[in-house]
């Protein structure tokens, strides 16, 4: 079981977004995380899926997606792609000495402290998903009180060209 | 020139060439029902919007055209959901038109308002709700294409009330082209080649074909291929009439409660060609690791979702059936196979025991089911459309109704609806109002839709429901018996049916009722003579049950009851010394 992204580019219609999100929960596919927005071309969507599964899963996936009308085109991404997130922490934290820790942290990561109360620390990362996750590992010990996460976009990395032959599966 | 919205979706289905409409009207349609007053657009009035669902499908299943069903909003529109999954598991073209509040009152629980849109989405291939009169014409020309293209499908469009109020300058198109959606799929001619190769090696060849052969129109290529092999044929419940079952190489029907002579065929092959089939479960029985275990699999199909969804195929090729078909035996035109006549002499004598069943020529009093099919199997013609229920009575004709053209057995194959063998043979009726159409019917699924009788009567539709009576929800009363000690938990219909005859007869149809055998052939020559609809209630044996047929959990070597539906005892001996084949 691991992480598969795929980018689709869709008509810009209203209900594009359920038809494929019920079609993932009746096929029994995992979803993550799905973002929408506005592509370059007129009129298409582009989206970032995330699924949690194996190659079938993916292959199962990519062949339903193919037989919505209103997908123009599916594309798989891996983690040798460029992958990131966003997310949004909220931490709770008055004491002087811990929050000079959580800065520290935030160094070491590359994140920012966007906003500030004398009881509160809004801090925010850009980066790739296991960064992030191994990030607020390391916050868990000073209780945040919460987190957003927006979902992974992804795009091909362009300076390496790397045969992706675990994904592709020659089917006829 | 200027129109109303209800104006183009009628304008638009006389363009389309359709000239009939199932439906029934309420409030949101009342514009597209005033449009229709005056047009030359045939309507049937239903009496519950199912029917008119079931009656589009049986309409579209026989004439191949696009069945097209109206429904009010809120209740007409849910009342179709039922007849909207059931045409879109079998694939067959249906457009919906719902009505639906005002735009401006849509999500607020108004008057008779349900979220079809929302409803339509996992059931359909495609849906609309529009919102702009100026998209509509565009958006009927896609609904028509979509469902009508590609692997076919049910494409339903939501249309408010003030939208078909509006009026538009827009014309109809005669084409749309999609951005994404492109479903002309040439087949793949290096995969054709490796097809070919593999056909001429073959020394067991088994062609299993599905409804795919049937949509396509392709069963004139399903024959030559045949020929050309020395291929037996085996069908799914949708490929049934597909290939001419009265043909030396035909082996009836596979799978779950398909004939030994198929399931063994599958078995034993070597190259197993499947055609516009989805391997449904109760094709392959539970256990896949049975089915064809010794073939190299080929799988000619338009969905490419449907290869290796559940059997893993050696072979896949896109495309139409018809035309994939035709690349073929061009192919094969070039060398002369040999044929392997042991194998044809073999599967076709098995296919001979399993015609020959004994229920099937049984005498007795009651009438056993398998023999009422036999004196139905004398009595209609070739043409004749036979339309069934679900349950015991849809498999055993199935099993023994000897169909010969394709568009000519008409049954509910992936969601097993009770209720959709009647208003699918008004449908029927309709599309072929010179055919003799048959519904053949349990009990209990006749009642499901049996007010339908007030719409057959109305429109001079001469459809003879067959009711095979054992006062049962028969097939769970068999697994009742099989597989949970004989509860029989609310399985009985005893005081729960009514006297057939007078029930028919209130509506004007014609009414007769049966119990011994050689009595339905004067039934129904009388139902004929009355020119009306017509219901024969066949009192039948209570409990029987329909053999062969494969246990929870089983696969295709695991039949139960073939003592039952072979010829003879030296027919069974001789089947199981085939165990020889095996070291071949």
């Amino acid at each position: 079981m691991e992480t598969h992204i795929i980018t689709v580019l869709a008509e810009d219609k209203p209900g594009v977004l359920a038809r494929m999100t019920t079609m993932f929960g009746r096929r029994g596919i995992n979803l993550v995380s799905v973002t929408a927005s506005p592509s370059l071309k007129e009129g298409l969507s582009r989206l970032m899926l995330v699924i949690h599964g194996d190659d079938s899963d993916v292959e199962k996936m990519q062949k339903h997606l193919a037989n919505l009308v209103e997908i123009v085109s599916i594309k798989t991404l891996d983690k040798d792609d460029i992958v990131r997130e966003l997310c949004l922490i909220k931490i709770e934290e008055k004491d002087n000495i811990t929050r000079m820790e959580i800065l520290q942290i935030c160094s070491l990561f590359g994140a920012k402290i966007i906003d500030m109360s004398p009881e509160t620390l809004t801090i925010e990362i850009v980066e790739r998903p296991e960064a992030i996750d191994r990030f607020i590992a390391n916050l868990k010990p000073f209780g945040m009180k919460e987190i957003y996460r927006s979902g992974m976009i992804a795009t091909t990395r362009e300076s390496e060209k790397v045969e992706n032959t675990k994904f592709k599966k020659i089917l006829s | 020139m200027k129109r109303k919205g209800a104006k183009v979706v009628i304008d638009a289905i006389l363009n389309e060439g359709i000239d009939v409409v199932f439906g029934v009207p309420g409030g949101a349609v009342l514009d597209i029902y005033d449009e229709l007053y005056d047009s030359e657009l045939r309507h049937i009035l239903m009496k519950h919007e199912q029917c008119a669902a079931h009656a589009a499908d049986g309409y579209a299943r026989v004439s191949g055209k696009t069945g097209v069903v109206f429904a009010t909003s809120g209740p007409g529109a849910t009342n179709i959901i039922t007849g909207l999954v059931n045409a879109q598991m079998d694939s067959v073209p249906i457009v919906a038109f719902t009505g639906q509040v005002p735009t401006h009152q849509i999500g607020k629980d108004a008057f008779q308002e349900a979220d079809t849109y929302g409803l339509s989405i996992p059931i359909t291939k495609h849906s609309y709700q529009v919102r702009n009169v100026d998209i509509l014409p565009e958006t009927i020309k896609s609904a028509f294409t979509i469902a009508n293209t590609g692997r076919k499908g049910v494409v339903l469009i939501d249309l408010p009330k003030d939208i078909q109020n509006k009026i538009t300058k827009k014309k109809y198109p005669n084409k749309v082209t999609f951005k994404g959606y492109k479903p002309d799929i040439a087949p793949k001619i290096d995969l054709i080649n490796i097809c070919v190769d593999i056909l001429k090696s073959a020394e067991r060849p088994v062609i299993l074909a599905g409804g795919g052969i049937i949509t396509s129109n392709a069963e004139k290529e399903l024959k030559i291929l045949s020929d050309m092999l020395g291929a037996p044929v085996c069908t799914t419940l949708m490929g049934k009439g597909a290939f001419p079952e009265d043909d030396q190489l035909s082996l009836g029907m596979a799978g779950h409660h398909g004939k030994y002579s198929a399931n063994f065929s599958i078995r034993e092959s070597d190259v197993l060609i499947a055609i516009g089939t989805r391997f449904s479960d109760r094709t392959t029985g539970w256990k896949l690791s049975d089915f064809a275990p010794n073939a190299v699999k080929i799988h000619l199909d338009i969905d490419n979702a449907e290869v290796n969804k559940n059997i893993e195929m050696d072979l896949a090729i896109i495309g139409d059936a018809k035309n994939t078909l035709g690349y073929i035996i061009d192919l094969l035109k070039k060398d002369e196979k040999k044929q392997n006549k042991r194998w044809i002499t073999k599967t076709t004598e098995m296919h001979t025991a399993c015609m020959g069943c004994t229920k099937y020529f049984n005498e007795s009093f009651p009438l056993k089911p398998e023999r009422v099919i036999k004196e139905l199997n004398d009595i209609l013609e070739d043409d004749a459309i036979v339309t069934t229920e679900v349950g015991q009575t849809q498999m055993c004709a199935a099993h023994y109704y000897i169909t010969k053209k394709p568009r000519t057995f008409i049954s509910s194959g992936g969601l097993g609806t009770m209720g959709f063998g009647f208003p699918a043979a008004i449908g029927a009726q309709v599309a072929a109002p010179d055919k003799t159409v048959v519904d053949i019917a349990g009990d209990g699924s006749f009642l499901m839709t049996s007010q339908d009788l007030a719409t057959a009567v109305a429109y001079d539709l001469p459809v003879i429901v067959v009711i095979f009576n054992n006062s049962y929800l028969g097939m769970v009363r068999q697994w009742q018996e099989f597989f949970y000690d004989g509860r029989y938990s609310e399985t009985s219909l005893e005081n729960h049916l009514p006297d057939f005859v007078k029930y028919a007869e209130s509506f004007g149809a014609y009414g007769e009722e049966i119990s011994k055998p050689g009595e339905l052939k004067e039934a129904f020559k009388n139902a004929k003579d009355s020119g009306k609809p017509a219901v024969i209630n066949v009192k039948i044996e209570k409990s029987s049950n329909i053999f062969p047929m494969i246990p929870p959990g089983g696969g295709l070597n695991d039949m139960t009851g073939l003592q039952d539906c072979l010829a003879s005892k030296s027919g069974i001996k001789k089947m199981w010394s085939e165990s020889k084949w095996r070291r071949i």
